[in-house]
C-alpha cells in the first residue's frame, strides 16, 4: 500500500503535534488507514494526502477530547530524521536547530503553528490546508504572513537567516 | 491594491499560492518599492529556515499495526452504505422470521433457545443449557465498578463483577424498533446488552468443582456433578481498535444450584499496556460497602469483556484470569494469544454486540462509528443465525438507518 509507505511517518509526527504521544498518534494513524481502506479510493485519488490528514486531524482532536493529556512535549515530540548522508555531528547540530525552531513555533498561536507547520513542514498548499483545518485560504495566508513576521521578531540572533 | 509589508500576499506570492491575476501584481509592486523588497528578502530567510530544518517524523507504525491495516484492505469491499445492509440483512431477517415467528428476545424471560449455529467445539459438557433468571436482584443492578483505562503498574489486578442482569437491551429495542428513535447515549448498558446472549468461545476454559472425594464422573449424567461453574475465554483482535486485543469472558453456573463466583484479570505487566472493562458505567461513588456482585444464578451466564492494549506486536502472554467459586480456588486461565488463531463466531458476535453498544452509547475510541458497525455486522450475518442473533441484527439494522 503506497500511502501508508508515503503518509505513515508524516501522519504520525502530525498527530503527535496534537496528541503529545506517539503511541495514541500510531493508533489514531492506523485507524485512520482503516478508514481509507474503507473509502471507494477512486474518488480521493486526486486529494489523498488531505483527506488522510484530515480523517487523522479529526481523530487525534477526537481523541483529544476524550483524553486529555498533560505530559510535557519536550521529551516525546518532534523526533527528527536527519536524513541520508549527514555525519553524526551534522545530525546533532540539526536536531538542536529543529528542537530550537520548534520552541519558538510554540509561542505563536495555535492555529499558526498548525498551519506552518502543515505548510512548511508537510509541504501541504493553502487550498489543502483549507481542506484539513476549514481555515479560508484568506485566513490561512493571514496566519503564516503574520507568523512568520512574528517568528522573525523572536527569534534569537544566532538562529536569524 | 498596491501590497504594503503587511500584506499576506507578499508571503502567498513567495510560497507560489498567489492567484493567477494576482502575481503580476504583486511582482510589479516588489520590483518598485525596496522596502517590500527588503520585507520579502527577510520572509525567504525565515521561510528558507523552516523549509529546510523543519524536520519531519521517522517514527512508522508497529509491525501489528501495519499488518491491521493489509488486513483490512485486503478484506476491503464496497462502502458500508445503508443499502448495502440490505443485502446480508434480508437472509438474516427471513431466517430470523422462519425460525421462530413468535420469539421475542426483548422479553427472554424463560429459557434461551439452544444456538443453532453450533460449528465451534463444544464447551465442556457438564455446562448446561443456560437459563437467565427474570429479574435480578435489584443491587445487583449497578455495581460500581472500576472501568477507566487502567495500567497494570497502578492495578496489577481488577476485581470483575459476575453480573447477569440484561434488562437493557428490552429498552434498546422499545427505543429503535417501537419508538422509531435511538436510546439516550447515558443509558445504554453494554454489559447488560452482552449478558442476552450464551458464548461458547474457543479459547483456553476451565472448570470450577466442589470437593473432589464427593465428585464422581458416573454422576455426571444424573446432573449430580460437584462442577460449580465454568469459565469460558477467547482472545481476538479488536474490531475497532486494531491495536487492542478483546478479552472475551463467559462464565456458566451449574444447571441447578446457585454459586458464588470471585473472578479476576491479572494482566501481564511486561506485555499489557493498559486495559479496560467494557461497559459498567459508574453510578455512584466507588466504596468498599458496595461489593462487587459475585452470585451466579443456577443455569444463568455472565459475559465480559475487557480491551486489553499490549505494547507490541509480538504479545503473547497478557496474563491470567484467576477465579474460585463457592470458596474454592479454581484453576486460573492463561491468556495467550494464538496469532493464528480465527475468532470464533461467538466471539465476533460479542464483539459486535460491544461495538454497537459502544456506539450507541456515543464513545469516540477508535473506529467506533456506523461504518464499522455495519461492516462487522455484515461480515456477521448469516442464514444459520440463531434467531436471538438474527433479531439483534435486525435491530443492529434498524438503528444504522435512524
Amino acid at each position: 500500500m503506497k500511502a501508508l509507505a508515503d503518509y505513515q511517518s508524516p501522519l504520525i509526527g502530525y498527530a503527535t503535534t496534537i496528541l503529545h504521544d506517539t503511541d495514541l498518534a500510531r493508533d489514531v494513524v492506523q485507524d485512520t488507514f482503516i478508514r481509507l481502506c474503507q473509502q471507494n479510493l477512486g474518488s480521493l485519488k486526486d486529494h489523498l494526502k488531505s483527506w488522510l490528514f484530515t480523517v487523522c486531524r479529526n481523530r487525534a482532536l477526537d481523541v483529544l477530547r476524550k483524553d486529555k493529556r498533560t505530559q510535557p512535549l519536550d521529551d516525546i515530540r518532534w523526533k527528527k530524521v536527519a536524513g541520508p548522508g549527514l555525519q553524526p555531528d551534522e545530525i546533532a547540530v540539526r536536531d538542536d536547530l529543529s528542537t530550537r525552531l520548534i520552541s519558538f513555533l510554540d509561542r505563536l498561536s495555535d492555529n499558526q503553528r498548525e498551519v506552518i507547520l502543515l505548510k512548511f513542514q508537510h509541504d501541504l498548499s493553502y487550498h489543502e490546508i483549507h481542506e484539513i483545518t476549514g481555515l479560508t485560504t484568506t485566513n490561512i495566508g493571514f496566519l503564516i504572513h503574520t507568523g512568520i513576521k512574528r517568528l522573525r521578531e523572536i527569534l534569537p540572533a544566532d538562529l536569524r537567516p | 491594491m498596491k501590497p504594503d509589508s503587511d500584506d499576506p500576499r507578499i508571503t502567498a506570492h513567495l510560497l507560489g499560492e498567489l492567484d493567477a491575476g494576482e502575481v503580476e501584481a504583486v511582482a510589479i509592486a516588489l520590483a518598485g518599492d525596496p522596502v517590500l523588497q527588503q520585507e520579502a528578502k527577510e520572509i525567504r530567510d525565515v521561510h528558507d529556515l523552516l523549509k529546510g530544518n523543519l524536520g519531519t517524523s521517522d517514527e512508522t507504525l508497529l509491525p501489528a499495526q501495519r499488518e491491521n491495516i493489509r488486513r483490512a484492505a485486503s478484506h476491503r469491499s464496497t462502502p458500508a452504505p445503508l443499502a448495502s445492509i440490505q443485502r446480508w440483512f434480508i437472509p438474516a431477517a427471513a431466517a430470523a422470521v422462519l425460525a421462530v415467528g413468535t420469539f421475542t428476545f426483548i422479553h427472554m424471560s424463560g429459557k434461551m433457545k439452544p444456538d443453532v449455529v453450533a460449528a465451534k467445539p463444544a464447551e465442556p459438557a457438564t455446562v448446561a443449557t443456560p437459563a437467565v433468571p427474570s429479574s435480578p436482584p435489584a443491587d445487583l443492578t449497578r455495581p460500581n465498578v472500576r472501568n477507566a483505562p487502567l495500567s497494570p503498574a497502578d492495578s496489577p489486578s481488577l476485581a470483575l463483577p459476575v453480573l447477569t442482569t440484561r434488562g437493557n437491551l428490552e429498552a434498546v429495542s422499545n427505543a429503535v424498533l417501537t419508538a422509531g428513535t435511538l436510546p439516550d447515549p447515558q443509558s445504554v448498558r453494554l454489559e447488560e446488552i452482552l449478558n442476552n446472549f450464551p458464548l461458547r468461545l474457543t479459547g483456553t476454559a476451565a472448570i470450577a468443582r466442589g470437593d473432589a472425594s464427593a465428585w464422581h464422573p458416573d454422576n455426571r449424567q444424573a446432573g449430580m456433578s460437584r462442577h460449580i461453574a465454568t469459565l469460558g475465554t477467547e482472545l481476538i483482535p479488536c474490531p475497532w481498535k486494531p491495536s487492542a486485543t478483546l478479552l472475551i469472558i463467559s462464565l456458566r453456573g451449574n444447571a441447578r444450584t446457585d454459586s458464588s463466583v470471585q473472578l479476576s484479570y491479572h494482566p501481564n505487566p511486561k506485555t499489557v499496556l493498559r486495559y479496560r472493562l467494557l461497559g459498567f458505567p459508574p453510578t455512584g461513588p466507588t466504596s468498599a460497602a458496595s461489593p462487587l456482585p459475585d452470585r451466579l444464578p443456577a443455569g444463568s451466564f455472565a459475559n465480559l469483556v475487557i480491551q486489553i492494549e499490549p505494547n507490541s506486536a509480538a504479545t503473547a502472554d497478557l496474563g491470567s484470569l484467576e477465579w474460585s467459586a463457592d470458596g474454592s480456588s479454581a484453576p486460573p486461565v492463561s491468556l495467550v494469544q494464538r496469532s493464528a488463531a480465527e475468532p470464533s463466531d461467538d466471539a465476533r458476535f460479542a464483539a459486535l454486540v460491544c461495538l454497537y453498544a459502544q456506539w450507541l452509547a456515543g464513545a469516540k475510541s477508535g473506529t467506533i462509528d456506523q461504518e464499522t458497525v455495519a461492516a462487522l455486522a455484515r461480515e456477521i450475518s448469516s442464514t444459520t443465525l440463531a434467531p436471538e442473533r438474527a433479531e439483534f441484527l435486525t435491530l443492529v439494522n434498524k438503528s444504522l438507518q435512524l
